[in-house]
C-alpha cells in the first residue's frame, strides 16, 4: 500500500476495525516510513486526549435514585393512588379486586411464562399423547453417548428425583430448540412427569429462563398451559420438571435430585 | 404482581447499574440543552423497562440502552430545531492558518496534557461538540464513551458502517479544528 492509502486507514487502524492482514501491512509500513509513523502517532495521541476529555464525568446519584424509585413496584402503587385519588371508591375497589385476582393467579402460578417452559410443554404433551416414548432404561447406551457430541454428558441422565413416589419409566435423548437434553419420562404417584436436563452453558438459548435464574432464585416456577413448570441449576446442569401438579410438588422433586443441595 | 415486577426490576437494575455513569455522561454530551438530560435519562430508562420483557439476554444490553437513550435525546433535541443541527463554519483565513497551528506549542502541549493548559482547552473541546451535526456527535460519543465497534454504532443509529467512518472522521477533524482555532485566538 502507498502512503496515502495507509493514511486513509488511520482511524480504522487505531480503532482496531481492520482485518488482521491489513493491520499487519500497516504495521510493516510504519516500521519503514517515519513520516506515516509520525502521523499515526499524532492521530493516536489526539484520539487518547479527545476521548479522554469526552469520557470524564460522574453520574448524579440523586437522579438515578429518582429513576430507580420509579421502577419499584411500591412507588408504582403509590403513584397509582396519587393519580387516581379522585376516582370513586367503587371504581378503586373494582380495580383492587381485579388486581388481587391477577395477583392470586400469578402467585399460584409462580411467575410469568418462560420460553423454556413453552418448549418443554410441547414435548411433554407428546409424551402424554404417547407420541414420545422412552428409548432406554438404566445405563446410557453407547449409541446415545455418541450422539451427545460433547454438548451433553451421560451424567445428565442420572439427574432424577430420589424422593419416594417418583419412578422413572425410561429416558431418551431429545433436542429442544437445537439443544441436546436428557429427557426422563416418569411418574410421581401415577402422575406423568417429564424431567429435562441439559448443560448450563446451553441456557443462552432460553434467554427468559436465563434472566430469571440469574436473579438468584433457587427454583424458578411458572405455569405453562395447564402444567406447572419448575427449573433450577444442579451443578453444571439445568434441570427442569413439568407436570400437571402443584408448584410445591415440583419443587420437592427438584430438591431431591442428587447434587441439588 | 408486585413480586413479578420486583423480579423484573431487579434483573433490569442489575444490568443498568454498571452502565449508569457511561449513559449519563453520553447523554449530557449528546443533548443540546443540558437541563433536558434528567428527562432524557428518565424517559429512556422507563421506556427500556417497559420493553424489558421483550429484551433477550443475547442482546447487548449496553448497546440496547444507548440506542434507546440516543433516540430519546434526539427527540428532545428536536425542540431546538435547526439550532441543534448547527454545523460549525470556519472563516477562510482561519482555515488557512490551521495547518501551521497544528505545529503550535499550545496544541502539542494539549496533546501531551500539561494540566494548566489542558483545562481551558478541554472546555473549548466540550463546547465544540455543538459544532458537530447530531449524527457526528452521536457517532463520536458512542465511540469515545461507549467504546462501541463501528458495526454496533451503525446498528444503533440505523446508518451504514461507511457512514459511521465518515461521520467519525469529520467529527474528529472538527474537534481538532476547534482546538487549533482556540489556540490561534489565544495567540492573537
Amino acid at each position: 500500500m502507498k502512503c496515502n492509502e495507509i493514511r486513509n486507514l488511520v482511524l480504522a487502524y487505531l480503532d482496531s476495525e481492520l482485518d488482521a492482514k491489513t493491520s499487519q501491512e500497516i504495521q510493516l509500513h510504519l516500521q519503514s516510513c517515519s513520516e506515516c509513523a509520525q502521523i499515526f502517532e499524532h492521530e493516536e495521541k489526539l484520539n487518547e486526549r479527545l476521548f479522554g476529555v469526552l469520557r470524564v464525568g460522574q453520574s448524579t446519584p440523586a437522579l438515578w435514585e429518582k429513576v430507580e424509585s420509579r421502577l419499584r413496584p411500591e412507588s408504582g402503587v403509590t403513584g397509582f393512588f396519587r393519580r387516581w385519588k379522585v376516582v370513586a371508591l367503587g371504581g378503586l375497589a373494582a380495580l383492587f379486586i381485579v388486581a388481587l385476582a391477577v395477583g392470586i393467579v400469578r402467585w399460584v402460578g409462580g411467575g410469568p411464562s418462560l420460553d423454556l417452559a413453552k418448549v418443554v410443554e410441547k414435548d411433554h404433551r407428546e409424551f402424554l399423547q404417547g407420541k414420545m416414548l422412552a428409548e432406554f432404561s438404566g445405563a446410557v447406551p453407547d449409541e446415545v453417548v455418541n450422539k451427545l457430541e460433547g454438548r451433553l454428558d451421560a451424567a445428565a441422565f442420572s439427574k432424577v428425583p430420589t424422593t419416594g413416589g417418583f419412578r422413572s419409566e425410561g429416558a431418551r435423548l431429545c433436542h429442544l430448540d437445537g439443544v441436546p437434553v436428557a429427557w426422563t419420562l416418569g411418574r410421581f404417584e401415577d402422575m406423568p412427569v417429564s424431567l429435562v436436563v441439559f448443560k448450563r452453558s446451553e441456557l443462552d438459548h432460553f434467554p427468559e429462563a436465563l434472566q430469571r435464574l440469574k436473579t438468584g432464585e433457587p427454583i424458578v416456577c411458572t405455569r405453562t398451559g395447564r402444567f406447572q413448570f419448575a427449573v433450577r441449576f444442579v451443578g453444571e446442569h439445568v434441570v427442569c420438571a413439568i407436570a400437571n401438579t402443584s408448584k410445591e410438588v415440583l419443587e420437592g422433586l427438584l430438591k431431591s435430585i442428587p447434587g441439588a443441595g | 404482581m408486585n413480586e413479578d415486577r420486583t423480579d423484573l426490576a431487579g434483573s433490569f437494575l442489575a444490568l443498568l447499574r454498571p452502565i449508569r455513569r457511561e449513559l449519563e455522561v453520553y447523554c449530557r454530551r449528546l443533548i443540546w440543552n443540558e437541563h433536558d438530560a434528567p428527562d432524557a435519562i428518565q424517559n429512556a430508562v422507563m421506556n427500556a423497562f417497559k420493553a424489558f420483557d421483550r429484551y433477550h439476554d443475547n442482546t447487548n444490553f449496553r448497546a440496547w440502552m444507548f440506542k434507546i437513550l440516543t433516540h430519546e435525546v434526539f427527540k428532545l433535541n428536536q425542540k431546538y430545531g435547526r439550532q441543534a443541527q448547527f454545523e460549525f463554519q470556519l472563516e477562510p483565513e482561519e482555515l488557512e492558518a490551521l495547518p501551521a497551528l497544528e505545529q503550535s506549542t499550545g496544541y502539542r502541549d494539549w496533546l501531551n496534557a500539561p494540566e494548566a493548559l489542558a483545562d481551558a482547552l478541554d472546555q473549548t473541546l466540550l463546547a465544540a461538540l455543538k459544532t458537530l451535526t447530531a449524527t457526528e456527535r452521536a457517532v463520536l460519543l458512542m465511540r469515545a464513551i461507549g467504546e462501541f465497534r463501528y458495526r454496533e454504532i451503525a446498528a444503533t443509529l440505523d446508518i451504514p458502517v461507511g457512514s459511521v467512518m465518515g461521520n467519525l472522521s469529520r467529527a474528529r477533524k472538527k474537534m481538532q479544528d476547534a482546538i487549533l482555532r482556540s489556540q490561534r485566538r489565544s495567540v492573537l
